[in-house]
């Protein structure tokens, strides 16, 4: 029971964590844009599909700011590590789990 | 358990083989297909194979479950200390700050190759440590 409720709680820790490396990660992690002009007032914003934008952006300069060939790696490694950050750390908790429920002692 | 020559030859030419493939996908990751996760679930499945005509307990005498844990919490600590690394440099959590080097070779990526040998290394040790607990002997 005891073992039970240190494993909860240890993922609740690791849960709290990245909920709030996800919230604040914006404000402190990332460079602020200096001379971010505000938008004008008169003329309406321009219709870009961000995907799309975002497509080509890959396409033409990934390989170059990565480094990496495989666009996949560039990006789940490089854009997105974020991500794969979360992925390592519910791999981590699955494995405490299955060691927990199990019970292996060694 | 019956012993059975075929399986028990096969298996034990094989497994290096695996082991180096999964090797080759972890470090080849930035270059071709491949990466961190497809090469750890290599290397585990090669320690699988080594489970299912060995035994388990023949097996966790090579790769003890000691040491394969280790790896394991290792590995994800790597990973933590080398996102928080690139804070202290200054570029950025989980900044690439290592140079890039010739765009094709396999030490190029930086970051990237040694983010896919981390998890590489992690997910071959979660899997096998999940495979461990879960197979039994009679």
């Amino acid at each position: 029971m005891r073992r039970i409720l240190l494993w909860f709680f240890t993922g609740l820790v690791l849960a709290a964590l990245g909920t709030l490396l996800l919230c604040s990660g914006p404000a402190l992690f990332t460079r602020s844009p200096s001379g971010s002009e505000p938008a004008a007032a008169g003329e309406p914003a321009p219709q870009v599909v961000l995907s799309e934008r975002m497509r080509e952006h890959f396409f033409l300069r990934a390989v170059a700011e990565s480094g990496a060939i495989n666009l996949v790696s560039a990006i789940y490694l490089g854009y997105r590590a974020f991500d794969t950050l979360g992925e390592t750390i519910v791999l981590v908790l699955s494995v405490a789990g299955v060691l927990l429920l199990t019970g292996v002692r060694q | 358990m019956k012993e059975s020559t075929i399986v028990d030859l096969v298996s034990r030419k094989l497994v290096p083989y695996i082991l180096l493939f999964g090797l080759y996908l972890i470090s080849f990751g930035h270059l071709s297909p491949g990466g961190g996760f497809q090469g750890g679930a290599v290397l585990s499945s090669g320690v699988l194979l080594l489970c299912l005509s060995r035994g388990v307990k023949t097996t966790r005498l090579l790769f003890t479950s000691r040491a394969v844990s280790a790896l394991e919490i290792t590995a994800f600590t790597l990973f933590l200390v080398m996102a928080a690394a690139g804070m202290a440099v200054g570029v950025s959590f989980l900044g690439n700050f290592l140079p890039l080097g010739r765009i094709g070779e396999v030490p190029s990526a930086g970051f990237i190759l040694f983010l896919n040998l981390v998890i590489g290394l992690e997910v071959g040790a979660g899997i096998t440590l999940i495979c461990f607990s879960l197979l039994k002997e009679d």
